[in-house]
């Protein structure tokens, strides 16, 4: 069936760019198989704009702010315009990795030890007389990230105490809450997850390992991506069963990736899901399906059946 | 040899400038601009070259050196009111820029995502270096914006600079001080405080 589908990408979020590339590739992908494609760069104007082309459906391909925390789907509920991925709860649960941290641990899915503050707690509350406390139960380095932020943006490695003021100062760039994270050291994994199936691992390999070097990992060029993962026996199954069950309690519908990490002693654990991941020839989730045997226009359709599948009828 | 742009003297958007050099230098020269662009616009050349042999240049340029300088010294005077003690800058004698540097515990790479939230922004000092030098340092341009832009812009920086250093300053165990009206912030503790509050001693 040929649709009008309004692609939304761009925005206001700090992952703008990664956004635009998804959604000129999603663009492309509709036009192939048919459909009749309205771009649209997100921004003051984007109601008008949907009310004036009156898609039969809305493709988000917009990551981090407004796109993947839920805020463009309750523009569309209201519109009562058809959208791909997940619902509103899922994006603001996803979005939030504090909150999604909570759930994980109620629900007993590992994930590195954590603490969390808002900017009243250290203002207001004396926070940073408990900084040395959670230092210790932490064990350095310690990773500091802002809660809200779906990139590596704002995330810093403290490898001693000294470091640990600037990388808080530089995560609340970014969000009003951080997050303090314990370092787990091994493998970088990823698991998509497409209509409830999880497909092949990701891993991520720093190209210099010379030193371990955190950043180097989201930067172009100095990463190599293996699908799928050369895992030890049973591991990749376990990766995937994680993946998923995390998919499910987060309420995530139709795809969404979720990054794991296998320590040294072969524990696997949790650090985040994300309900819009790239789109980009690079993404992590186009590479996982096509390594299914999915092509990207064979994934793109999915994720069109599968919106309009959600909707009632 | 000798380089010069008529971006600031004319206008930006012309982008054309000028090299003064040997033949065999400028030979060369052209192959690289022609492999780069194949030429820059013979219209646009043309036209400045009409313009700059009218010779009327000069008092544009003056009317410009007025209207900049007024730009900077509102610049000038808003970083002193809305900065904090701890940064410093820039008191250029031409140009359409100040470089401020800030305590080296912030990153103007992530400042400027939180400067961004407040609609306001700035050039990350890191994109002058090659080497990850210029973290903590900023470009400021004041010939884009007036006067009333360019004073709402600083005092909308300079009020994520002060949130930045007084949270630092409570991260490294500062006394906690209530900011003054006027912008006054916490004292920055030296090197060598920081170093031993680190450690915990």
């Amino acid at each position: 069936m040929k649709m009008k589908v309004a692609v939304l990408k761009g925005g206001r979020s700090l992952e703008r760019q990664v956004s635009l590339r998804s959604g000129a590739r999603v663009e492309d992908a509709l036009g192939r198989l048919g459909h009749e494609v309205v771009p649209i760069d997100v921004g003051a104007d984007l109601i008008a704009r949907l009310r004036a082309a009156e898609p039969e459906l809305a493709f988000i391909a917009m990551h981090g702010r407004d796109g993947e925390d839920g805020t463009v789907q309750e523009l569309l509920e209201i519109l009562g315009i058809p959208y791909t991925g997940s619902g509103v709860l899922a994006c603001s649960r996803a979005s939030d990795k504090v909150l999604a941290k909570h759930l994980m641990l109620e629900a007993g899915i590992p994930t590195p030890d954590f603490f969390a503050f808002n900017e009243t707690a250290f203002r207001e509350l004396g926070a940073a007389d408990a900084l040395a406390a959670i230092e210790e139960r932490l064990e350095f380095p310690i990773v500091v990230k802002p809660s809200a932020q779906g990139s590596a943006l704002g995330i810093r490695f403290a490898r001693s105490a000294a470091d640990v003021p600037a990388a808080i100062v530089a995560a609340f760039s970014y969000d009003s809450r951080v997050l303090l994270e314990r370092h787990i050291a091994g493998r970088d994994l990823a698991v998509s997850i497409l209509d409830d199936e999880p497909l092949p691992v990701v891993e991520a390999v720093p190209r210099d390992d010379e030193f371990y070097d955190f950043e180097a990992r989201y930067e172009i060029g100095r990463t190599d991506f293996v699908c799928p993962a050369e895992l030890p026996a049973g591991l990749t199954e376990a990766a995937q069963d994680l993946a998923l069950r995390t998919y499910r309690l987060l309420g995530c519908a139709a795809f969404a990736r979720v990054d794991l990490m296998l320590d040294e002693a072969g524990e696997l654990t949790i650090l985040e899901a994300n309900p819009i991941p790239g789109l980009t020839e690079t993404s992590l989730l186009p590479q996982a399906a096509e390594a299914a045997g999915i092509s990207f226009d064979a994934l793109i359709e999915r994720i069109l059946e599968l919106a309009l599948a959600r909707q009632p009828a | 040899m000798y380089l010069g742009t008529f971006s600031k003297i004319l206008s930006p958007g012309i982008r054309l400038g000028w090299v003064v050099a040997p033949p065999p230098v400028l030979d060369k020269i052209n192959l690289g601009k022609q492999g780069t662009d194949l030429c820059t616009s013979t219209l646009s050349q043309l036209m400045v070259k009409a313009y700059f042999e009218r010779g009327r240049w000069q008092d544009y340029v003056e009317s410009l050196t007025d209207s900049y300088r007024i730009r900077r010294d509102t610049m000038l005077d808003a970083l002193a009111e809305h900065f904090p003690p701890q940064a410093e800058w820039t008191r250029p004698a031409g140009g359409l820029f100040i470089w401020a540097t800030l305590p080296d515990f912030i990153d103007t790479t992530d400042l400027l995502a939180r400067a961004l939230r407040e609609n306001v922004a700035f050039v990350p000092g890191e994109a002058a270096f090659l080497d990850g030098r210029g973290r903590s340092s900023m470009r400021l341009n004041f010939s884009g914006s007036d006067e009333d832009g360019i004073r709402e812009g600083i005092r909308r920086i300079g009020e994520v600079v002060t949130e930045q250093v007084q949270l630092y300053g409570t991260l490294t165990g500062e006394p906690r001080v209530e900011p003054a009206p006027g912008g006054e912030v916490v004292p920055m503790p030296t090197p060598a405080e920081r170093e031993r509050r680190a450690r915990g001693t």
